[in-house]
């Protein structure tokens, strides 16, 4: 007996927990860049039970949090899979040995697009232009957590009627190749635009702080 | 029309020049990369382009406008289309000559017999003969046996004086405005020796120019209107200096019109009643 084997245990465990106590959910792994829940993307379905906060389902989901804990056979899924069910469209964030497998709830789908570098020597054309047709797409169509965050500011046209611009803490896959950074931008299907301020890749995935991009 | 953006993409036309004055192909003042372009950086592409040792240089509007307006508007002939019909007169025998424009560009044939104008505006179907048939109909309306054969027109005899003229079109500009806006040439380099090469062959460049000659054709004034020098962004290995300039040019809107072929004016008395009119 290893810590393997003990873990294929523990996620059988889960598997005939969630025969009994879950439901139905759509299962996708992602491949690519785009379109991460697509029928190219789709995997068999599940059983899938889950509770917030804490493993003990003792406890309700809050605002402002949009993790989970799954019971679930874990041996079918892979970190950054796509699950949409009951609860939503969650994604596996992590499948830690021996631990809860850890699952975050997607309130928005978005799309990662950086401004145009430019190109060439010399005199070059207006550079000021961030426009639809030059932004270069790096991800998209992601389901991911767009959470509200602490602080807003002053947004930059200063209106009589502005309100502060408001930042939000996104989770969002970690995907092969792609590098996100300050400075590139997010739109949601809300028509909502944001520019990353910070970009951090942990082990559950990419963890962003932005801002909302409003006049 | 001139515009701001116009004096922007003058400006980068020009800087870009200065810092390579053997052109792109060839190594820059500072011996790197050097972009120049109208409108603010973005700032990705600006952190990646120092990462590598790429000199930006922004040029963008700085502040607001002041009106230098002086003149009445007053039409200025920019350029005048050659033409390429003539028209020839020998005693009362007029000859169409020189061939149709191509492309087409619009003619006016003009004969002013007796005090009269006769205008034919060519089309471009036209053929030197058809040209002349048209313009014998016209004078055979006044004259009557004018007759025309092939591109060559026969007035009855005697009438005479006959003036030919040919006109075409041209462009005539005229300035409604004049405003004076500071300029703000920014160069961003990733160490102090490449900022200071290039920011000073921008400056020492412009420091002998006194006009920009603008799209429209007017000269747009520039002169130095200060700048700073600023290290404040050296944490983030960027060294900044800028060149403030004003330029003070024209906005102007620019027409195609017709030459004029034939002048009418009437005399009047003192108090409007018509005396004569004469067509010269």
């Amino acid at each position: 007996m290893n810590g393997a084997t003990i873990n294929a245990k523990v996620y059988a465990g889960y598997a005939k927990a969630a025969l009994i106590i879950g439901t139905t959910y759509l299962h996708y792994r992602p491949s690519g860049t785009s379109d991460p829940v697509s029928a190219a993307t789709q995997m068999p379905s599940m059983m899938v039970s889950l509770n917030a906060d804490d493993p003990k389902y003792s406890r309700p989901n809050v605002y402002g949090k949009p993790t989970w804990y799954a019971v679930a056979d874990g041996a079918q899924l892979a970190v950054g899979d796509y699950i949409i069910g009951l609860e939503g469209t969650l994604f596996v964030a992590a499948l830690q040995p021996l631990l809860p497998i850890f699952m975050v709830s997607c309130n928005r789908t978005i799309n990662f697009l950086r401004p145009a570098s430019a190109d060439g020597v010399g005199a070059l054309g207006y550079n000021g232009a961030d426009d639809d047709a030059s932004e270069q797409v790096l991800m998209s169509g992601w389901p991911a957590s767009v959470q509200q965050g602490t602080k807003g500011e002053k947004g930059d046209a200063i209106l009589p009627g502005d309100a502060r611009s408001p930042w939000w803490s996104v989770l969002v896959p970690g995907v092969a190749g792609i590098t996100l950074r300050s400075s590139d931008i997010i739109t949601d299907d809300l028509n909502r635009r944001y520019t990353i301020s910070s970009a951090e890749l942990t082990d559950l995935g990419w963890r962003l702080t932005a801002m909302q991009a409003v006049t | 029309m001139a515009d701001i953006s116009d004096v922007l993409d003058v400006l980068t036309a020009q800087t870009s020049g200065y810092v390579y004055p053997n052109g792109t192909g060839q190594a820059s003042v500072a011996g790197c990369n050097v972009r120049v372009y109208p409108g603010w950086p973005t700032a990705s592409s600006l952190d990646q382009d120092l990462q590598v040792g790429t000199v930006n240089v922004s040029i963008f509007p700085s502040g607001t406008e002041m009106n230098r307006t002086r003149y009445r508007p007053k039409q200025n002939v920019m350029s005048v289309v050659t033409p390429t019909l003539t028209l020839t007169v020998v005693n009362n025998v007029v000859t169409i000559g020189g061939a149709m424009p191509s492309p087409f560009t619009p003619h006016n044939l003009a004969l002013l017999v007796g005090g009269v104008a006769f205008i034919y505006p060519v089309q471009s179907t036209d053929s030197l003969t058809t040209i002349a048939t048209a313009l014998a109909t016209l004078l055979a309306a006044s004259y009557p046996g004018t007759t025309s054969t092939g591109p060559v027109i026969t007035m009855p005899s005697g009438t005479t004086p006959i003036v030919a003229r040919v006109g075409t079109t041209g462009q005539v500009t005229t300035e409604w405005e004049r405003q004076a806006q500071r300029i703000q040439i920014t160069v961003w380099a990733p160490d102090p020796t490449t900022r200071n090469l290039v920011a000073a062959a921008i400056k020492t460049a412009l420091s002998q120019v006194t006009f920009l000659t603008m799209p429209d054709g007017f000269g747009a004034r520039i002169k130095t209107a200060g700048g700073f020098f600023s290290d404040a962004l050296e944490k983030a290995k960027t060294y900044r200096r800028d060149l403030i300039y004003e330029v003070e040019y024209a906005t102007t809107v620019t027409e195609q019109i017709a030459t004029v072929v034939a002048v009418q004016v009437k005399y009047e008395t003192q108090n409007g009643t018509p005396l004569v009119t004469k067509t010269y």
